[in-house]
């Protein structure tokens, strides 16, 4: 389907949530179910540009900080209403470990990440909000993780994801793949080099799809090419 | 020095700030919050729109260029002005809407260049002001944008 097929639903929706109404919200996402649009096309082409343009209304004043949030929960609520859709059809030997870093509280677009992953037949492991390195990577360690992916929302928290590689090197696991996401790496596609992460995708299917590309040779970490290492700009 | 950024667009005519040393960095870091608290009182001390928030403008001002500073400072670790621009553009766009304009935020860069020329040893506020410069002038070039 293209693009298109989606504006009228979009435009609906981001209606729905500037009268801060779930109801209405809901009405659209049924809409696209009875329409045979998958979840897939729901998160990538209704969901995730409705969340932007929450954001562009913030920045215009034309939402207040309350009506985004309430914007955002509705979106958060019903993806977990779609969880269950996300089912995989088959299971995958790889594992991801994946959240925000910290202090970093934007949720919405990680977990649509890790609901694709999950579908893509990955056992994922969604930590959320907020997730001090310590614990992050502990996390990592104990899931025997093949691929960590970080959440970076804001450019202040970009250094915590040059730091979380740094320490990925200091507890010898520097030849863990990472991926970083967030509006800073969707601003600027080439930004994960200067971070020392392997990829950033702009969405969760782009992410699916360079992580399955950079691991299809199982334990062949030499054909990964991170970014530059951040101890070379600090 | 004409420089090119972000989408091929001219944005401003100063020469493109170097490298900034860890150690530039590290000494920009420790004194963040000092020269945050400068920034404020001699912005408060002035004309610039700084006063209007009553009770709360130095909460206020501790707020916004504690944004500003962290911005410059990853700005400078990742030499990446594109990023700085961005943020330049959000402010210039939301700021106005709580009160702070476009204007306001040049006079906070002076001033903010003017205290880490004293505040810094003469090499780290050379280096760290070559950034603060080029966000002075494209502050400039982007209130010039808007009045024409």
């Amino acid at each position: 389907m293209t693009n298109d097929i989606f504006t009228p639903f979009q435009a609906v929706y981001l209606d729905a949530l500037k009268q801060g109404s779930g109801r209405a919200a809901d009405k659209v996402v049924q809409a696209c179910l009875d329409d045979k649009v998958t979840v897939n096309d729901i998160y990538l082409h209704v969901f995730q540009p409705t969340g932007y343009a929450v954001g562009q209304l913030w920045q215009r004043n034309e939402f207040s900080v309350a009506q985004e949030h309430l914007a955002t929960a509705i979106i958060e609520r019903q993806m977990g209403d779609l969880h269950s859709l996300f089912r995989p059809l088959h299971e995958k030997p790889k594992t991801l470990v994946i959240g925000c870093v910290d202090k970093d509280l934007h949720r919405v677009g990680v977990r649509m990440v890790a609901d694709f992953f999950e579908q893509d037949g990955w056992t994922v492991h969604y930590l959320g909000a907020n997730v001090p390195t310590q614990t992050f990577i502990a996390m990592a360690k104990e899931m025997n993780a093949d691929l960590v992916g970080l959440a970076a929302q804001l450019i202040y928290h970009l250094p915590t994801v040059a730091d979380f590689v740094r320490e990925l090197d200091r507890r010898g696991l520097g030849g863990l793949p990472v991926m970083a996401g967030g509006l800073p790496f969707v601003q600027q596609p080439e930004l994960y080099k200067s971070l020392g992460v392997h990829f950033s995708g702009a969405d969760a299917q782009t992410a699916v799809d360079l992580a399955n590309q950079l691991l299809s040779s199982t334990g062949d970490e030499a054909t990964l090419q991170p970014g530059a290492h951040p101890s070379e700009y600090t | 020095m004409r420089r090119r950024c972000n989408q091929g667009r001219i944005l401003v005519n100063t020469p493109e700030p170097g490298r900034v040393s860890p150690e530039t960095l590290a000494v920009f870091g420790a004194q963040r919050t000092a020269i945050i608290r400068a920034v404020i009182a001699r912005a408060m001390e002035g004309d610039d729109g700084a006063n209007q928030y009553g009770s709360q403008t130095e909460q206020f001002l501790t707020v916004g260029l504690d944004f500003t500073t962290q911005a410059l400072e990853v700005t400078m670790q990742l030499h990446n002005l594109e990023m700085l621009d961005i943020q330049l553009r959000w402010a210039n766009e939301r700021l106005p809407h709580d009160g702070v304009q476009p204007d306001h935020l040049l006079k906070r860069y002076e001033i903010l260049a003017q205290v880490v020329e004293t505040a810094l040893p003469a090499p780290h506020a050379q280096a760290v002001n070559q950034f603060v410069q080029w966000m002075i002038a494209r502050q400039r070039e982007l209130i010039q944008a808007k009045n024409t």
